[in-house]
């Protein structure tokens, strides 16, 4: 009996030993790849950073973590200042006065957007909201509204709301009544703004109007949100009540508009603060309007700091220069742009699904269908399209220029029916109501352009000396805007090269004495006047005739001073007269020769297969030209029956949709790994190959790289770079976010805690300062020191194309060049400390509406001149480290597969030598590993970690791709031997950062002592159970015997 | 039946929720969701291996054999909850990511990846999960108890 009970305790034992056993093992791979995220939860790091900073080539500018904090803190203020807009100032509303009470209403004067930190706010202890801001200022805010606001309608607390992951409960801050943060992917936008007839209801006393003084001025602040993956709908409105009332909900409601009446009826003056990313339209509020306000201001989307700044430029203690990046009509529906404004599907789009036939994956069947921004469906999600037939005609590119040539141009039938929303007639005056570049100064200035020089050799600049003129008794700053026009010729008509009436090129700021002047100089690459001729010379071009240059308080401004220098005046229809001189540069003769080349690569056509009409093989597309204003304008193609079936390029319109734009190659062996003993590290590495990408020591160190590893590190690049075997590279972690990086600096000596993500992309924008732009670049870049993070997804430089792309908000403007030296200056800013910056999403990810999948179709002008133009300052002439690709397609093509952006494009014209990454790869039927390593992309981003094999799934194939193995890979050396140039230009961006400042080296954590010692027990445990267990069986059954 | 020791049900436990785990697997990648077709390689084979191990080991025991049959029974009882471990952690692998997306992605992206479908087919996956985790305790539980009755 005993022994048999000693049998069973060993059986029993030996089970659980070996169950142990099994876990732990098993285990211990399984923490690997999620090693980050672990040491995250626990606390714990399994790298330890070794930081030289005397022999360290990028250097920290602040000698504590206080500097560095106030530094940043001093660029967020001046974003504040500098990006404030004052769009509407009358009956001397602005600036405010001290002496008059303030009464805020709406629910974002107490609770600015974003009211939570996270990607987009910082939270630090001291950041400041707006009534703090204005209390800080010495304004006397009017405390019966403000506590019924407060208490009765926001009611912020906490809520224990169950944890999505435990379901434990934990503490959430919530409201009663809040704006809608995330407006969700197409669907209702419910407006919550509580109207004044719910007041009494929501906690105010009855008499709260009398709590008011005659002469208060109101502040009446809405808010819109927005976020990833969120695309708001056109029509989608819905009130508080919760009634759909089927109007634009970038649009003012009538609970909004009714909060104006409040503020109207109850204060002699109204200021109304638009806290928003997304352009909004203030149609009711401007002049003219049925609920007319005072003032109107841009706040853009704050952050800890900003409000300081804003609260100065209201107060009138420094002078409002913030201008719009972006043009504000009476109705979204105006913009080119807007009208086929979320896509459609093709007829026929099922004929792209797969029944087992796709080599790839055979035997599965994949459909065509739409997938979510995460994935999560077996689909190429191809099916979808949208048109961007407004060619370049974006924003003011479209209202300035037509505007133009219905004065200027009859012929061009400006003044039609197409596109207008205010009338029967197209008019410039009825459908905008603020300009591009529109802000008002309060201290009256006139700028003049003194000279212009274009130096016009390929890496030439345009040099303008813009002369401010004081005209005020105080002294001030001010921002000068350089616009040109370039000649529009026959040879444009024939060839459809478009070219816009009105283009900013750049801009600058400057402190000018009372009554005196200041010259700022403005610069730019003289190779953003060339247009792109698709069809004829299929390079850029400039044409012959002259260039004129302006300087004015916006592009409607520019538009004027241009027609008076034209020689018409307001008798002809100009709505003003002309504010500025013009300066003219001549030029003689068409040159398609200049920037034909670049970087030594003659550049021509590289998306003609972006165009609709390629793949149709018909006109199906009119694209927008302004020589006929009415017969182009875009129509609905959402309404236009598109069929796959019908194009004479059908099955390779359908491979495309498949994501088959590069098939592995059979017949060319690919060269093994040969060790030569090369290593990444700072002894191997010296100037010479830091400033050479030809240096033979990159070619040498990356055929150390095995065939496994070199497709592997490419296609699971992950969220942080892998280290390659032979190469001994330093583990690189990637970062968020755009407004800086996310991660805390935690002060060990005082136990204070720093977060650097202070920045608001909005307000950069509305600065219209790149010297601002640069400093924030440097400040981002010191705070990667200070955190010993390297790699940051730190700015937005995506082309806001429409108001209702949700992603607004991590953008910089409508205007490609406007955001092309934003991005150049905080590239430029972070690539001097080292830091690989990369902005997001280069290649028209303009609205997040199906991001994964959709095919967005246009003319090669578009691809040159809009959102890309947008990315080539900080990634060409700033020598940027990184960038992420788009998630969409162009044309029909994944755009990190695009092999004419990518390769021929980024790398060859711009002579880009950076990190090249996917966004987040949630589909390996849309993304396709062969086709991303063909393209150049140096890591694919699919969050696992150091999984740089393609040996790893079931039989030794690769575990996403199952068709991709080292057999499968091995004979097409043009593959392999590309994905081993993507990985040296990963490790040579590397070597020029701040990588090599540090160090890292791996150490076992307390969990990986835990695992590696259970695994060690209780494999011991199970072998001596297991013997034991046996032995106690023969003994007791001898003994029973 | 009678011959059936207390260790012989506890078996049988282990079994009904070995099977239970692999019913709610089957609907994880049968049924509409994130996981759907994501099935875990070798899993069937795991599940299955460890389901006919154990109910082998019952039915020999009701056999009056002698240590052959002790040490056979012993091995495939010793085996059966290794095996059950091995897939379990197979599944945690291929289902981890899946519900780091879905729980825990971003919350400007909630509404969208939390669908009803994709929350139904994450529970589903941790269902499946703790059902197999349960059948290797009550599994690892039994081998401490004989199968047989003493001198039944």
């Amino acid at each position: 009996m005993k022994s048999q009970k000693t049998v069973s305790l060993f059986r029993g034992l030996a089970a659980l030993m070996a169950v142990l056993f099994v876990l732990s093992s098993l285990g211990q791979g399984l923490t690997e790849n999620y090693r980050n995220q672990i040491d995250g939860m626990l606390g714990t790091s399994s790298y330890v950073t070794i930081n030289d900073e005397e022999a360290a080539r990028f250097k920290k500018d602040y000698a504590t973590i206080e500097d560095m904090a106030a530094a940043a803190k001093e660029i967020a203020i001046r974003e504040g200042e500098e990006g404030t807009v004052i769009m509407k100032n009358d009956n001397s509303v602005l600036p405010l006065s001290k002496d008059h009470e303030v009464v805020l209403f709406g629910l974002a004067a107490y609770a600015p957007y974003p009211y939570t930190s996270g990607d987009l706010k910082a939270g630090n202890a001291d950041a400041v909201d707006l009534v703090a801001a204005l209390e800080n200022a010495g304004l006397t805010i009017n405390e019966t509204v403000k506590n019924f606001y407060m208490n009765g309608i926001l009611n912020k607390h906490t809520e224990m709301v169950p944890n999505r992951w435990t379901g434990e409960p934990q503490e959430t801050v919530a409201y009663d009544n809040i704006y809608v943060a995330s407006p969700g992917d197409m669907a209702q936008y419910q407006i919550v703004e509580v109207p004044p007839s719910l007041f009494e209801e929501k906690g105010a006393p009855a008499d709260w109007k009398d709590s008011i003084k005659a002469d208060s001025v109101a502040i009446v602040v809405f808010a819109r949100g927005a976020g990833e993956g969120n695309t708001y709908a056109p029509g989608s409105a819905v009130n508080y009540a919760g009634e759909a009332t089927g109007k634009d909900p970038l649009a003012l409601s009538d609970d909004e508009l009714a909060v104006v009446d409040a503020a109207k009826e109850t204060c002699a003056k109204v200021l109304v603060l638009i806290n928003s990313g997304n352009t909004m339209v203030l149609k009711d509020i401007a002049k003219g309007g049925d609920h007319e306000v005072d003032g109107i201001a841009y706040i853009g989307v704050i952050n800890d700091y900003q409000l300081t700044g804003t609260a100065k430029v209201l107060l009138g203690e420094v002078n409002a220069t913030g201008a719009l990046p972006d043009t504000y009509v009476a109705d979204n529906a105006a913009n080119p742009s807007v009208v086929n404004f979320g896509g459609s599907y093709y007829a026929d789009y099922e004929i792209v699904k797969s029944n087992g036939d796709d080599p790839r994956f055979p035997g599965e069947t994949i459909e065509n269908t739409k997938a979510s921004s995460f994935g999560g469906a077996t689909t190429y999600n191809g099916g979808h399209y949208i048109v961007e037939a407004e060619g370049i005609y974006v924003g003011y590119k479209y209202f300035e220029t037509r505007y133009f040539d219905s004065i200027m141009n009859p012929d061009y039938k400006a003044a039609s029916a197409a596109g207008a929303t205010q009338g029967d007639i197209w008019s410039y005056g009825a459908e905008v109501l603020y300009p591009f570049g529109h802000g008002l100064s309060y201290l009256d200035y006139t700028q003049t352009v003194k000279s212009v020089n274009v130096d016009l050799t390929e890496n030439g600049n345009i040099t303008a000396v813009v002369e401010i003129k004081n005209n005020s008794d105080k002294d001030g700053y001010f921002l000068a805007q350089l616009y040109v026009q370039q000649p529009y010729t026959d040879y444009d008509r024939e060839n459809l090269v478009e070219k816009s009436a009105v283009m900013f090129l750049n801009s600058g700021k400057a402190q000018v004495k009372a009554g005196g002047t200041a010259d700022v100089t403005i610069t730019v690459p003289t190779k953003y006047l060339a247009s792109y001729d698709y069809k004829q010379a299929k390079t850029y071009i400039l044409d012959a005739g002259d260039y004129l240059f302006t300087a004015a308080a916006g592009a409607h401004e520019a538009a004027n001073n241009f027609l008076a220098h034209l020689g018409k005046t307001v008798a002809d229809g100009m709505d003003a007269e002309a504010k500025g001189t013009v300066t003219a540069w001549n030029l003689a003769s068409l040159d398609n020769k200049t920037f034909a080349t670049a970087n030594g690569t003659a550049i021509t056509n590289v998306a003609d297969s972006a165009d609709l009409n390629y793949w149709t093989g018909t006109n199906t597309v009119t694209y927008l030209s302004r020589q006929d204003w009415e017969g182009t304008y875009p129509i609905n193609y959402n309404d236009v029956e598109i069929k796959l079936a019908d194009s004479p390029k059908k099955d390779e319109w359908i491979k495309e949709l498949r994501g088959q734009t590069y098939t592995i190659k059979t017949d060319s062996p690919a060269t093994e790994a040969v060790n030569k003993g090369l290593r990444f590290d700072a002894a191997n590495i010296q100037d010479e190959q830091r400033n050479d990408i030809n240096n033979e020591y990159w070619d040498d160190l990356v055929h150390e790289i095995t065939i496994d590893e070199a497709i592997g590190a490419v296609i699971h690049g992950g969220s942080t770079s892998d280290t390659l075997t032979n190469v001994e590279n330093p583990i690189v972690y990637q970062n968020e976010g755009v407004s800086g990086f996310t991660s805390a600096y935690n002060d060990e000596a005082t136990g204070k805690t720093y977060k650097f993500n202070i920045h608001s992309q909005t307000l950069i924008g509305s600065s219209f300062n790149p010297d601002l732009a640069y400093a924030w670049g440097l400040v981002e870049g010191n705070s990667g020191l200070w955190l010993n993070r390297f790699d940051l997804w730190g700015t937005g430089l995506t082309q806001r194309r429409t108001p209702y792309n949700g992603r607004n908000y991590e953008y910089v403007s409508e205007d490609p060049m406007l955001t092309n030296r934003i991005g150049y200056a905080i590239l430029k800013g972070c690539a001097e400390k080292g830091i690989m910056n990369g902005p997001k999403h280069m290649g028209f990810n303009d609205q997040e509406h199906n991001r994964g999948g959709v095919s967005a179709y246009m003319t090669e002008q578009k691809f040159r001149e809009t959102d890309l133009r947008g990315f080539q300052g900080g990634l060409s002439d700033a020598n940027g480290l990184a960038v992420m690709i788009a998630f969409n397609r162009i044309g029909a093509t994944n755009a990190a597969h695009h092999v004419g952006m990518l390769t021929k494009m980024l790398r060859d014209e711009w002579g880009y030598k950076g990190l090249i990454s996917t966004d987040m790869m949630n589909n390996k039927y849309y993304f396709n590993a062969e086709s991303m390593v063909m393209s150049g992309i140096t890591q694919v981003a699919d969050f696992a970690q150091n999984d740089n094999h393609i040996n790893q799934g079931e039989n030794g194939v690769d575990k996403t791709w199952a068709h991709i193995s080292v057999d499968t890979v091995k004979n097409d050396s043009a593959l392999v031997e590309k994905a081993r140039e993507n990985l040296k230009y990963q490790l040579y961006t590397f070597a020029n950062s701040a990588v090599l400042n540090v160090r890292t080296e791996r150490v076992n954590t307390w969990w990986d002592n835990a695992i590696s010692t259970t695994k060690t027990v209780t494999l011991v445990c199970a072998c001596l159970s297991c013997a034991a267990w046996l032995a106690f069986t023969l003994i007791s059954k001898k003994k029973e015997g | 039946m009678k011959k059936l020791s207390v260790g012989a049900w506890i078996t049988c436990i282990a079994v009904v929720l070995a099977v239970a785990a692999f019913i709610v697997y089957s609907g994880n990648i049968g049924g509409e969701g994130y996981y759907k077709d994501a099935a875990v390689s070798n899993l069937p084979l795991m599940v299955w291996g460890a389901v006919a191990a154990l109910v082998v080991a019952v039915l020999i025991s009701l056999v009056k054999g002698g240590k052959l049959v002790e040490i056979v029974t012993g091995v495939l009882r010793v085996g059966a909850p290794a095996l059950m471990a091995w897939a379990l952690m197979n599944l945690i692998a291929g289902r981890v990511d899946g519900l780091g997306y879905i729980y825990f992605s971003n919350a400007d992206v909630a509404k969208e990846v939390q669908t009803a479908a994709n929350m139904a087919s994450a529970q589903s996956a941790i269902w499946s999960m703790g059902l197999l985790g349960a059948a290797v305790i009550i599994a690892v539980i039994a081998a401490f108890f004989s199968l047989r009755k003493k001198n039944a």
